[in-house]
């Protein structure tokens, strides 16, 4: 019980966290607050998670978590490196524009 | 004796700390009458008063981001200053600057638009057996990958001319770059050759330089580049 209780108020704070947030679009806002709904949903109904898991072909409901996690996990990670990528070539962009714009040249030295 | 107005020649000197040897190679270059470009990349020593007590052209990055994006820097800037021929050079002490002039001869003389320095075709002076190994793996890769015959890369020493410069992108900040390069000659089918240079490896060269694990590196950003394209 206390895991489940742990799990609803993580899954509940996660919920208020994208209905707050301003920038994720409206349907994916609405699609990951069903994902966590159901999330809460399976942690007091775990059975229906393994019917769930058998209905798509794998055994256990706790795989089907394992997988899925691992899946968001990867994509999560990628998303984020593209992110970071493409901030370091913004940064590069102005560092460079700012050095050519105060260049010091052999006549013009301060 | 007379030494002749090489000043149509941009030397590109991208540096990092390198207050230790940049003065004495700038000194080199001018004695030659070439145009000196010094890219300071975010360094935490005195390498941009250093360069600024020369008569070069300075620029200084605010933050390091690597000797890749300080060559695109140096580059770029002169390009817009009207550079005929770009010239890559190690701020470290190890390239002869008489080779750019050999180089630049080589390139007239058979019509090129961009010449390598080879260090396997000329001389490497205390070069360490394991990185000798390290460039010849270096060397199969490129063979294998981007198909080029080539006899040394990774070569900081290099000589382009205006049009050929201003086809090469180098998107990889790092020291993939050497490879980004070559990858890009081959992509815009310019003309090239290999001329014999002399690499002076010194203590202060060497850990300066790339390290085993660098080339790890450089591997990395070779496919996430390819990736983020």
């Amino acid at each position: 019980m206390i895991f489940a209780l742990t799990a609803t108020v993580f899954l509940v704070f996660i919920i208020l966290l994208i209905t707050f947030d301003k920038t994720f679009s409206p349907a994916l806002k609405y699609l990951l607050v069903l994902v966590f709904l159901a999330g809460i949903f399976y942690v007091y109904n775990p059975e229906k998670l393994d019917s769930l898991a058998r209905y798509i072909g794998v055994e256990l409901g706790s795989d089907l978590i394992f997988y899925l996690s691992t899946m968001l996990f990867i994509y999560a990670v990628l998303v984020f490196y593209h992110k970071f990528v493409n901030q370091s070539r913004k940064i590069e962009k102005l560092v460079r524009f700012i050095a050519i714009d105060k260049a010091a040249t052999p006549d013009k030295k301060d | 004796m007379k030494k002749s107005n090489n000043h149509f020649i941009w030397v590109v000197v991208p540096a990092f700390n390198e207050e230790e040897t940049l003065g004495e190679v700038i000194d080199a270059l001018c004695e030659q009458k070439l145009t000196v470009v010094i890219v300071d990349d975010g360094s935490s020593d005195h390498t941009y008063e250093v360069a600024k007590s020369k008569p070069a052209h300075v620029l200084k990055h605010i933050l390091n981001l690597g000797q890749g994006a300080a060559l695109e820097t140096g580059i770029k800037y002169a390009l817009q200053q009207g550079a005929e021929f770009v010239c890559t050079f190690d701020a470290d002490g190890q390239h002869g600057v008489n080779d750019i002039l050999s180089m630049h001869q080589a390139m007239q003389e058979q019509d090129t638009d961009v010449v390598i320095g080879s260090r396997f075709l000329g001389q490497a002076v205390n070069i360490p057996t394991s990185r000798v190994w390290l460039l010849k793996a270096g060397i199969l890769f490129h063979r294998i990958v981007y198909g080029m015959k080539l006899t040394d890369i990774h070569n900081g020493l290099r000589l382009m001319r205006r049009s050929a410069a201003k086809k090469i992108e180098i998107s990889s900040p790092g020291m993939a770059h050497a490879s980004e390069i070559l990858a890009s000659i081959k992509k815009h089918k310019l003309n090239f050759i290999e001329v014999p240079v002399t690499i002076h490896y010194t203590e202060y060269s060497l850990k300066k330089g790339q390290s085993t694990l660098s080339f790890i590196n450089i591997l990395k950003d070779l496919f996430v580049g390819g990736l983020y394209k």
